[in-house]
């Protein structure tokens, strides 16, 4: 199961921020407050968004979802397909408060944050993963090299940060601060998880992969999202992330 | 509207939605098909129980940005022939039982008139209350008991909402119901509507000859409409809803009894039941402490009460007259709380307490029940186990003669997307009065399979 961090930095290279200017003698930190700044820069974003789980034996499920964010917090998913969770709702107002619409039950439901680490509807995201993307906060990064346009961050827990990561080793894009592939260290400092980024487009000015892969090293698990529509600060109102559009959007 | 009209008007009306709805980029197709076969292990012969497998198609389209309809239907077709006659051998209807029922039928008017009034009419599902399932303020829609293990299932009724959501995402709804809706008990009956009671005392030795059943139909219209209004906002991070409701308890309850001779080892007997008149209060609320998610609701009830009168021939061959109350003129509390939390290692917990279950009335007849789930899923999710049970406690003071039991554990399996097969059990023992125990001979296994599209 991919977990917090590793889908907040798949996340945010589906909706990457501004082009930046590579900037001499910058720190660790710095590098990844930028990579925090460049995946909120925009105000808000639309985006559809297919996702395509393969187990180690081969099988393959297939997921669309669609997805609404303002600012770094708020955030709404329902899913499109397939048939057995369309309809189902996702909205984050902030880190603490969470909501679940499923349509069979015509309901609302407060989602308490002990279910931020299991995966949400039989995808690979855990609710954390959608819930969050502020490593800033939780992670101190340090750079370790630069190779040609990449920075080469490793990433630790703040003292007292509760994140699923021990390490995360980052590699940036020196002019877009898009990370380019990031691995991630489980809590006994062995590497399990890696994600690759390509594709990676200007949309509405803002440079955005549309093709992401994250391969979970221990299962053998690999998940690709590929972006299918994205917009971009289109003036998303306050009420779009609301319980009672909850029950609307499709 | 009988039964083929109600066929012809249902298919009808899917027909053209459909091809209305194909023609349309916002329209939308879904459904499922469910088929269910369960087994009675209580009996030696392990007879299949005469339950309903169901397929269910929703039509939904948006008209405008604003403006949404719906339409969804089910057939449930039964497990056993309903052939009695040798006639009946040439009625299909007979030889392959089923059931057509509109489901939801409504449209949906968001922003009317001012940004963030919404009007749904129609048909609908009205969910309301915090808790899992075990909603003591879900009062709007009629019970649905026609699968007795679904507790807290609901049928939808004809309504206009009206509801109001202010820019900090509170909300002021209004409801209005036409008329009393009653509740939807199992086909196959043995459902007790708490009107049983021991008659050989009054019938002297006579044997019951004939009996009529009345319900009292005067209350299907306008001027038994039932209304309801209901406040939700967010305090302290917390999810709090107040509501108030005005109508008629879904749940018929006896109101006359009356035990006519017919000769002199005979007699008929009369019984008649209607709906009682009542108001809820209601509040709940949901939030976290230290991640567990948990919830409260509770129903303060003011019921109109309920007395029965009983009509029996005396000792002289005169009537002798006598009421019985049945649900006293005093307001009552029905109330659950719960608790859910996922352990890092993926088991999920849900404990509920509730104090009154959805068929019992009267402050003084509320048993206590303990429910509980345990559910974990391993193999990429596509196996899932879980453990449902509970436990009802209707007389503390001789819990051993006054209990009931129920375990629900079941496996499902997901090969592949929109398909799911289970196989479960409900496990039942219980003694004295109560839900669960009035169950204690409905021991069952059952396989069921759903897709979806």
């Amino acid at each position: 199961m991919m977990s917090k961090a590793s889908v907040s930095v798949l996340l945010s290279c589906c909706f990457l921020g501004p082009l930046a200017s590579p900037a001499l003698a910058l720190t660790g930190d710095e590098i990844l407050a930028k990579v925090e700044q460049a995946m909120n820069a925009p105000k808000d974003r639309k985006a559809e968004i297919k996702m395509t789980v393969k187990t180690k034996d081969g099988t393959t499920k297939e997921r669309k979802m669609k997805i609404f964010q303002k600012g770094s917090q708020k955030k709404l998913f329902t899913f499109l397909s397939p048939a057995d969770v369309k309809g189902v709702g996702f909205l984050v107002i902030d880190d603490d408060t969470l909501y679940l619409y499923t349509p069979a039950f015509k309901k609302i439901r407060r989602i308490a944050s002990h279910v931020k680490n299991e995966n949400f509807m039989g995808t690979d995201f855990s609710y954390n993963d959608l819930s969050e993307s502020k490593y800033p906060e939780k992670y101190s990064a340090v750079l370790d090299k630069t190779e040609g346009d990449t920075y080469v961050l490793t990433c630790t827990p703040r003292p007292g940060a509760d994140t699923d990561y021990s390490k995360m080793v980052m590699h940036v894009n020196t002019k877009t601060f898009i990370p380019s592939k990031v691995e991630m260290y489980n809590q006994a400092g062995k590497l399990f998880k890696l994600m690759n980024n390509s594709d990676v487009e200007k949309a509405d000015g803002y440079w955005t992969p549309k093709h992401v892969e994250m391969k979970d090293i221990l299962s053998n698990h690999i998940t690709t999202m590929e972006l299918v529509t994205v917009q971009h600060d289109r003036g998303l109102p306050d009420k779009t992330f609301s319980k009672r559009n909850l029950k609307k959007v499709h | 509207m009988n039964r083929r009209l109600a066929i012809i008007f249902a298919v009808v009306l899917f027909a053209g939605f459909t091809c209305i709805s194909s023609a349309q980029a916002q329209s939308d197709v879904s459904g499922f098909l469910r088929v269910d076969k369960r087994f009675l292990t209580s009996d030696a012969d392990v007879p299949m129980v005469d339950f309903y497998s169901k397929a269910r198609l929703e039509l939904k389209r948006w008209m405008s940005e604003d403006l949404l309809t719906v339409v969804s239907g089910e057939v449930r077709f039964y497990d056993l022939s309903g052939v009695s006659t040798s006639s009946d051998l040439s009625r299909p209807d007979s030889q392959m039982p089923f059931e057509v029922l509109p489901w939801e039928i409504y449209l949906k008017a968001h922003n009317l008139f001012v940004d963030g009034l919404d009007l749904t009419l129609g048909k609908q599902r009205i969910t309301w209350g915090t808790a899992d399932k075990l909603n003591q303020t879900d009062n709007l829609n009629p019970d649905d008991f026609s699968d007795i293990f679904d507790f807290g299932a609901k049928v939808p009724s004809t309504a206009a909402m009206l509801a109001y959501t202010f820019p900090n995402d509170w909300s002021l709804t209004a409801v209005w119901i036409p008329s009393v809706r009653p509740v939807l008990l199992p086909k196959a009956g043995g459902f007790d509507l708490g009107g049983s009671m021991d008659l050989s005392p009054l019938l002297g030795g006579a044997q019951i000859a004939a009996q009529e059943d009345h319900l009292d139909a005067g209350l299907f219209d306008l001027e038994h409409s039932m209304q309801a209004v209901k406040f939700a906002w967010n305090m302290l991070d917390i999810d709090f809803s107040v509501s108030y409701f005005h109508g008629y308890d879904d749940l018929p309850v006896p109101t006359a009894l009356t035990i006519t001779p017919i000769d002199q080892d005979n007699v008929g007997i009369r019984s008649d039941s209607s709906f009682m008149e009542e108001h809820i209060v209601g509040l709940d609320f949901a939030g976290e402490l230290f991640t567990v998610g948990y919830w409260a609701e509770v129903a303060v009830v003011f019921p109109d009460g309920a007395s029965l009168t009983i009509t029996a021939p005396g000792p002289t061959g005169d009537p002798v007259i006598q009421e019985q109350v049945v649900v006293k003129d005093e307001a009552y509390a029905k109330y659950t709380v719960g608790f859910d939390y996922t352990f890092s290692f993926g088991l999920y917990v849900n404990l509920q307490y509730m104090h009154g279950f959805f068929v019992e009335r009267d402050g003084h007849e509320l048993n206590d029940y303990f429910l509980g789930r345990l559910e974990w899923k391993f193999l990429d999710d596509t196996l899932k186990l879980a453990l449902g049970g509970g436990c009802q406690i209707s007389d503390w003071g001789d819990v051993s003669n006054a209990y009931g039991l129920v375990i629900m554990p079941e496996v499902s399996y997901k090969p592949y997307d929109n398909l799911e097969i289970a196989l479960g059990a409900f496990v039942i023992e219980g003694e004295g009065e109560g839900f669960f125990s009035a169950l204690d001979d409905q021991d069952q296994v059952y396989l069921k399979a759903k897709a979806s599209f």
